[in-house]
């Protein structure tokens, strides 16, 4: 791994993800999946997690603007939302997301709208990483995504 | 402006206590009127002066009342007594006028004289001791008076003794007696008073009295009495003229009052107490004295008048009494009021000390109260921060443990790779201790409930055991675990928690003990009680010789050899245990339907060790939590101390104590009791057969002989095999084994044949083992190989000399490292004997993952979920074990899906989802499936139904893992579930159960 700077930096890059608190363990058992049959699985999962997620965020955003609020019906959202995001291990989100349950739990509609808000940079900021992230395995080579050498 | 200070301090202290009431309960009336007591004690002690002064009065009056009664009893005395002495003195002088009149007037010549009268008076004075003396006096009228002075031959003389001046009349005194004899011949009526007295007395023919003067003779006061003395009888009714016509003198005697009084109360008692006054009150404004001093000190206040008849109607006399002294001052009144308002005050200052002392205690036990309040919400607090903190902690150790794991995957110099290393067990050692803590807390402040859910007993301590193997058997340390077959296969309980006492009392064994054995023993609680019995009569048998001197060490019959600190595992006691087994086996049945009737059973489970034992100071606080046996011990083993309070705590959740006996430098033994539910008959046969299919049935009825010289040890094995239902035999050394095996080639088949041996490696290396493998090698040159009994070593460790030596000598066969458990027993049979599949007896051996891929692979899934990144997850890490995964996105299309006849082995089903949940979708399939069965059933016969049946498992993936939902996953005839997102070994678990049983049913 060290003689392939690129490699090097993909690793770096990932790691801070992690410390960073964006990604936690299940992203790791997502790249576990990834293997020769599915070279891009943990990439296939992550595109279709925003491509799904994104749906999601404009119910939620819809059902916030109509008052007063259905706290069921956004709790059901973000039902769908927090699994999906814990799916590729979303840490970031997920907590974000639990929090907006809670709310929505108690209530608090503006802790929802507050939290949402919240939720949505961090959904935004995740995307932005991952991206370049997978840019740069893209271009570092198939080999090296695969972090866990077997 | 003092007095405005004082209230305004009041109005505070009262506004104080108003809003004590108000925040506080459960107040009492003392207590409410807390700032009135003062006030309570001086309107008390008012009160109780104001009684006592009334009774001080009330008393005071009677005495004056009693003193008055005395006064006027007394002063009536002495007034009557005066009275009659009067009286009697007045009748006498009548007696005396009687007598005169008749011896001066009726007889002629006179027969008295002034020489007789003066006699006679003398000699009849003691009749009259009022009277000074009496005289005669003549009434002569003026035309008389100078017959009656030559008859005399003396003149008539006034009062002041010079010749009477003329009068109308006169009374001159002709007869005295001798003590007035100065007055003879003076003229009475001379005198006012005197005159006064005549006439008076014959015009009423009584005696009269004059009123008091001084007396000529002496200076005392006297009054002089008078009696008229007729001439001729008197007509019945005389008038005023008739009587003074016939008026012939007057008879007169002076009263000498004062000594008189005097005498007279001399003669009676109590007279220095009184001072007695007599006053004539004739005239009623002026009264004149007769008796006594006029102006007398003594008690004015309290006089006492009686009256005083002398017999003369016209005059009027009175007696005062009074008291000399004043009234006494009351002492027993004083004293008693006195002392009634001592008490009362008394009294009311107990009231009041106690009021004040009830308050005081009161305000401690409220602030008491609220301290214990606050101590407890503490308490809480910190057990909930614990709690939180512990689970804060836990979440970025797993991110450490897990990026440590990975950095240990990459490539490593050594160097790194043991920092790496030692970095992962520190963090999994704080991971420990960091659920112990939140155990800990959970346990105090109350979360922890204990689930009930059948488990196996037993598969959990040979799990428990497995765990340790490695560790015990790098020490050379025998870990072996006997469960009693009494205790019932399935019981209700909380597998996790007795697991976690288990591994907690075990771990700690095994962190203490160097040499010897640790020993799990498993029984029910009431048949200790017949085994200490048993004991308890050895111990009176006189107590054998235990020790057996094996090559010249002190040998127990204990698992190992070594000494182990409580007695009771030892063979004297540990055999009366199997025998009592064996001897109720038969009546096992009448045991069990007994047993059945009780609901619940309790277990005595014993962990035994031959460890460094607990120093006696340290015994005490085993069970503090943080506490252990001095600091040294976490230098030289670590750990916390935290564990045994846990399980303490565990222990007593589950109905049961925990208790152990130690002795340092021999070992120590932890026995516990936990009470479990027995099984209901329904659930325990259901979960008994997945039970069963958990360990091989192929080997019932199988024979074998255990040789093994230490009899616990040999029970331990033999439970084993009976688990998996061989029959044992018990040898205690090669040669009895041997000569049981050689009459048995030898063709007498009334002994068991034996279909394995088993030879504890300690028998087999005191040195008989020639003959062993002498009489193999007989039987094998005999031709009896095809019968040949498997030779099986056991081991605890081996070394590889030994190992080459064990080959050599005939265990090619193989061998069992200890500590046994009856699924590797199993496989090791199953490698030697060759019995069941090969797949079977590597299961232990193979890693999670590829056990997984053999389970899943080329089954057929359907994975259910709303969520396309959730199901696309799943299914990647489903695919990745070999298994053909498909998807559905609702629970309707998975309905549709599985539309009988259908080719999925299994399905992995979302809870929430849209429409129709997990849950509802899990019972249609079941309807579906229960009906499609009945339809079969209806149609073939019982055989081929059986096989026939629908039933695809069906696991639920949710996130929250909690046991509610597990519940309501079985209810609705779910099979089990997973936690999501997949993780291996619960994935593992769940699989396992319905994929590991096709193979062997196959078979």
């Amino acid at each position: 791994m060290e003689r392939n700077p690129m490699g090097r930096q993909l690793a770096i890059m990932r790691q801070s993800l992690f410390d960073q608190g964006y990604l936690d363990e299940q992203f790791i058992q997502l790249e576990e999946l990834q293997d020769d049959a599915n070279p891009n699985f943990v990439e296939e999962v992550v595109t279709l997690y925003y491509r799904d997620s994104a749906r999601l965020i404009l119910n939620i955003e819809q059902a916030l603007e109509r008052k007063p609020f259905d706290f069921n019906k956004l709790d059901d959202y973000m039902h769908q939302f927090k699994g999906s995001s814990s799916s590729i291990g979303a840490k970031k989100v997920k907590a974000e997301s639990t929090l907006f349950r809670e709310y929505c739990k108690s209530g608090n509609g503006e802790g929802c709208t507050r939290t949402f808000q919240q939720l949505k940079k961090e959904y935004a900021t995740l995307r932005k990483k991952l991206e370049a992230y997978f840019q740069m395995a893209r271009q570092a080579g198939p080999m090296e995504t695969a972090c866990r050498p077997k | 402006m003092g007095l405005k200070l004082q209230q305004s301090h009041h109005h505070s202290v009262a506004v104080k206590v108003s809003e004590q009431m108000g925040t506080k309960r459960g107040y009492t009336f003392i207590q409410a009127n807390r700032a009135w007591l003062p006030k309570f004690l001086l309107l008390w002690v008012m009160v109780m002066a104001f009684m006592s002064t009334w009774i001080y009065k009330n008393m005071d009056a009677d005495n004056k009342v009693r003193r008055k009664e005395v006064l006027s009893s007394m002063c009536d005395q002495r007034a009557r007594m005066l009275q009659d002495q009067f009286s009697v003195s007045v009748n006498h002088v009548h007696a005396l006028a009687v007598l005169v009149s008749t011896f001066h007037y009726y007889k002629n010549p006179s027969a008295i004289d002034q020489e007789t009268f003066a006699e006679y008076t003398a000699r009849t004075a003691f009749e009259r001791p009022l009277l000074s003396g009496v005289a005669y006096a003549e009434r002569v009228v003026h035309s008389e008076r100078e017959k009656f002075e030559r008859q005399h031959g003396w003149t008539i003389k006034t009062m002041q003794r010079e010749p009477s001046p003329i009068r109308d009349e006169y009374a001159p005194v002709i007869f005295s007696q001798e003590t007035v004899s100065y007055i003879e011949s003076l003229d009475m009526m001379s005198g006012e008073e005197d005159r006064e007295n005549i006439l008076r007395a014959r015009a009423t023919g009584k005696a009269v009295l004059t009123s008091p003067f001084r007396l000529l003779g002496s200076h005392h006061l006297g009054v002089v009495l008078t009696f008229p003395v007729y001439k001729s009888k008197l007509p019945l009714r005389p008038t005023v003229e008739e009587r003074i016509e016939a008026t012939a003198g007057y008879l007169g005697g002076a009263f000498d009052v004062e000594s008189l009084v005097e005498n007279l109360l001399g003669q009676l008692a109590g007279n220095q107490a009184i001072l007695v006054n007599v006053y004539d009150i004739t005239n009623s404004s002026d009264h004149l004295i007769m008796y006594g001093h006029e102006n007398q000190d003594g008690d004015l206040a309290l006089l006492h008048e009686s009256k005083l008849d002398f017999g003369d109607p016209f005059r009027k006399h009175q007696m005062i009494c009074r008291y000399h002294q004043k009234a006494p001052t009351s002492w027993t009144a004083l004293t008693t009021a006195f002392l009634f308002f001592v008490i009362c005050l008394l009294v009311g200052y107990i009231l009041y000390g106690a009021a004040i002392h009830i308050v005081k205690v009161e305000d401690d036990f409220h602030e008491m109260e609220e301290l214990k309040v606050r101590a407890e919400a503490a308490d809480v607090a910190k057990s909930q921060f614990l709690a939180t903190v512990s689970h804060e902690i836990r979440t970025p150790m797993n991110g450490i443990l897990g990026m440590l794991a990975l950095l240990l995957d990459t490539e490593l110099s050594s160097t790194q790779r043991d920092y790496a290393q030692t970095a992962q067990v520190c963090g999994k050692a704080l991971i420990t201790l960091i659920n112990e803590v939140l155990d800990r807390a959970k346990i105090e402040a109350r979360k922890l409930e204990l689930e009930t859910v059948p488990f196996d007993l037993r598969s959990i301590l040979d799990d428990v055991l497995s765990l340790f193997s490695e560790k015990s058997r790098n020490k050379g340390v025998e870990l072996a675990v006997f469960v009693s077959d009494k205790v019932p296969e399935m019981v209700m309980g909380d597998p996790g928690r007795f697991r976690q006492i288990i591994t907690n009392l075990v771990g700690n064994s095994v962190k203490f003990t160097e040499r010897g054995h640790i020993f799990v023993k498993v029984h029910l609680a009431e048949n200790t009680k017949s085994m200490v019995d048993a004991k308890a009569e050895t111990c009176l048998n006189g107590r054998p010789d235990e020790n057996v001197l094996i090559s010249g060490a002190r040998q127990f019959k204990t698992l190992s050899g070594y000494e182990a600190a409580d007695e009771r595992n030892s063979w004297d006691s540990f055999k009366h245990l199997v025998a009592d087994e064996e001897l109720r086996y038969d009546a096992s049945i009448n045991m069990t339907v007994a047993d059945e009737a009780s609901r619940s059973v309790s277990l005595m489970v014993s962990v035994e060790d031959t460890g460094i034992g607990i120093p006696l100071i340290a015994q005490e606080r085993v069970f503090m939590p943080f506490m252990q046996a001095d600091s040294s011990t976490s230098r030289n083993y670590g750990g916390t101390g935290i564990g045994l309070s846990i399980t303490k705590c565990l222990v007593e959740l589950m109905g049961g104590h925990i208790s152990f006996i130690s002795r340092p430098q021999v070992g120590s033994t932890f026995s516990f009791t936990a009470v479990f539910g027995r099984c209901k008959n329904a659930s325990f046969t259901d979960t008994k057969k997945s039970n069963a299919e958990d360990l091989p049935s192929g080997f019932r009825g199988l024979k074998a002989i255990v040789v093994d010289g230490k009899p616990v040890r040999a029970a331990v094995t033999r439970y084993h095999l009976k688990r998996l239902g061989i029959l044992v035999e018990v040898a205690s050394s090669i040669k009895i084994a041997a000569s049981a095996c050689g009459k048995n080639g030898s063709s007498c088949g009334s002994k068991i044949q034996p279909d394995i041996i088993l030879v504890e490696k300690d028998s087999w290396l005191s040195g008989e083992d020639g003959g062993l493998s002498l009489r193999i090698l007989d039987w094998k040159q005999n031709g009896h190989a095809f019968k040949l009994p498997k030779m099986i070593l056991l081991a605890t460790n081996i070394t590889n000399a030994e190992l080459e030596k064990a080959k050599a000598a005939g265990f090619a066969d193989t061998m069992i490292m200890k500590p046994m458990r009856a699924s590797m027993v199993a496989a090791c049979l199953q490698q030697v004997l060759g019995i069941g599949k090969k797949r079977q007896s590597g299961t232990d051996m193979l890693n999670g993952s590829s056990v997984l891929r053999s389970l899943l692979f080329g089954k057929k899934i359907l994975v259910v979920d709303d969520n396309i990144v959730n199901r696309r997850v799943a299914a990647g890490a489903l695919k990745k074990f070999g298994a053909a995964v498909e998807c559905a996105e609702s629970g309707k299309a998975a309905l549709k899906l599985l539309q009988l006849p259908h080719c999925f082995d299994a399905c992995f089903m979302d809870i929430q989802m849209p429409e129709m949940d997990g849950f509802e979708a899990t019972r249609r399939i079941r309807m579906m499936e229960s009906q499609a069965n009945e339809q079969m059933n209806g149609g073939m016969d019982e055989g081929s139904a059986r096989k026939g049946e629908w039933h695809v498992p069906i696991l639920a993936m949710t996130a929250d893992v909690i046991h509610a939902t597990y519940d309501e996953c079985l209810k609705c005839g779910m099979d089990g579930y997973v936690s999501k997102p997949f993780e291996e070994e619960n994935l593992y678990q769940a699989v396992a159960k319905f994929f590991k049983a096709k193979p062997i049913s196959d078979s």
